[in-house]
């Protein structure tokens, strides 16, 4: 259990260089894959509580490192209004409120249906972006809404849950190779008739 | 509850709260430090899509290319002479200016950087350039293109800087409109493409006689902009009660650019 958790962070810190290779596509509204909320989630529904937790820390954490802009050094006394951004470490309780839902899933998962896990990540995804964008519109107030965020964070929730079973495949060989358990073997571990 | 869950629990709200109270320097500090890790692997990524794109091109449009290309040197021989002719200019000008000791323009200093990976985020308005700190770049300098103002560097690190586009909501300038004594702050919109992005030109006066096709420029106000750099076109005037405002195209077509100008002593 140790040897797969020590490998699902070196896996999340490994995927934000990974991120750093995966451009942007012009013509649907400059989207492109969230592959470090994507492995996170994947991570946290094989990888327990605790797990779930460390990992919202690092990937929250190397995520708002990337994105997080500088504050503003300006003259004040012409530059009156400020712009504000969204403060450094909020990505972490957003990765921790995905994770949560994400977990809830878990036993669907170890059960063998990947597929509604799927489904609940790319709601997560598209839910995390939403909340996102209403964050930017509380801090900088007057709230501005285009067809096109819609647009935006619908293909990137569809792209980035493209991804998610070649994850999920990827994580249960290295389960395997680590001798971890992420799947039941479909048998009812609480009522056993052979006991009887 | 297990213990070990309470005990993460506890640890991650802890972490998280350190982070979310670091100052604004200590945040920069982490930053630079991510970033100093990160950058070759941008530069490989950015590398890496260049090829590819150019690859399709080579395809595509190879004959195409080589006209194109024999025009660019074409230019260039132009260009060359231009600047020769130019550069003889500027000395009997600073000549002269000695003779009659009249006060010099500072030397305008700018370092040239190519834009290696666009919109690396979901919200801003940004992009990540090949030269940092190490050649002289830093934080807040003015970026330019040939077309006009680009925006202004937001982080600048060892080798590759970070720059926040004229197009972004958080990127304010102090603007005029040439022909008036209009005067107004200058901002992108948020949730805007850049295929056809508009800016907001805010704080005129209501009853200020703008018309379409005003060209904007920088006041040089503020100590963050120099004087007299091109923003854009005037598209449209509204008036209120107590102010107005304009919406202004930008000169840059910040889709197409490619290469970029940093102003070092600005």
């Amino acid at each position: 259990m140790i040897r797969y958790n020590s490998i699902l962070t070196i896996l999340v810190i490994f995927t934000c260089l990974i991120q750093q290779f995966i451009p942007s596509i012009d013509l649907l509204f400059n989207v492109r894959i969230l592959l470090v909320p994507i492995v996170y989630l994947c991570a946290s529904l094989t990888g327990g509580v605790a797990m779930m937790l460390f990992l919202a820390f690092i990937g929250g954490f190397l995520w708002d490192c990337q994105h997080t802009l500088n504050t503003q050094a300006f003259n004040q006394t012409i530059y009156t209004e400020s712009v504000e951004s969204l403060h450094f470490g909020y990505s972490i309780i957003l990765y921790a409120l995905m994770g949560v839902v994400t977990l809830g899933f878990t036993p669907l998962f170890r059960s063998g249906k990947w597929q509604i896990p799927t489904l609940i990540m790319g709601i997560s995804i598209y839910a995390y972006l939403w909340v996102e964008f209403l964050l930017i519109n509380i801090v900088r107030g007057n709230f501005s809404y285009t067809p096109e965020t819609f647009l935006k964070i619908s293909f990137t929730a569809l792209l980035s849950i493209s991804v998610v079973p070649f994850i999920l495949f990827m994580l249960s060989k290295i389960a395997t190779l680590c001798n971890h358990t992420i799947k039941n073997d479909n048998r009812r571990r609480f009522f056993n008739p052979d006991r009887i | 509850m297990k213990p070990l869950n309470l005990i993460a629990l506890i640890a991650f709200l802890v972490a998280t709260a350190w982070v979310l109270t670091r100052s604004p320097e200590s945040v920069r500090g982490i930053q630079s430090t991510y970033y100093t890790c990160v950058s070759p692997f941008v530069s490989q990524g950015s590398t890496l899509e260049q090829k590819i794109k150019h690859f399709n091109d080579e395809i595509v449009h190879s004959e195409e290319l080589s006209l194109r290309l024999q025009r660019s040197e074409e230019e260039l021989h132009i260009l060359r002479t231009k600047v020769k002719h130019l550069e003889k200019i500027a000395e009997e000008v600073d000549s002269l200016r000695d003779a009659l000791k009249f006060p010099q323009r500072e030397k305008f200093s700018a370092v040239t950087a190519n834009i290696l990976r666009r919109n690396p985020s979901t919200w801003w308005q940004t992009a990540v350039i090949d030269r940092g700190t190490d050649h002289e770049v830093n934080d807040f300098q003015p970026v330019l293109s040939a077309e006009g103002l680009v925006g202004k560097i937001d982080i600048a690190n060892d080798s590759e800087s970070t720059i926040l586009f004229l197009t972004d909501e958080k990127c304010q300038v102090s603007a005029k409109i040439s022909g008036t004594h209009e005067v107004g702050i200058l901002n992108g919109q948020r949730t805007q493409s850049e295929d056809k992005p508009i800016l907001r030109l805010r704080f005129l006066s209501p009853n200020a006689k703008i018309k379409p096709g005003m060209k904007v420029f920088t006041t040089g106000r503020g100590g963050l902009f120099p004087p007299d750099i091109l923003i854009g076109t005037v598209m449209k005037y509204r008036s209120g009660s107590f102010d107005a405002e304009a919406t202004v195209r930008p000169s840059v077509d910040f889709e197409k650019i490619r290469t970029v100008f940093i102003l070092t002593n600005a």
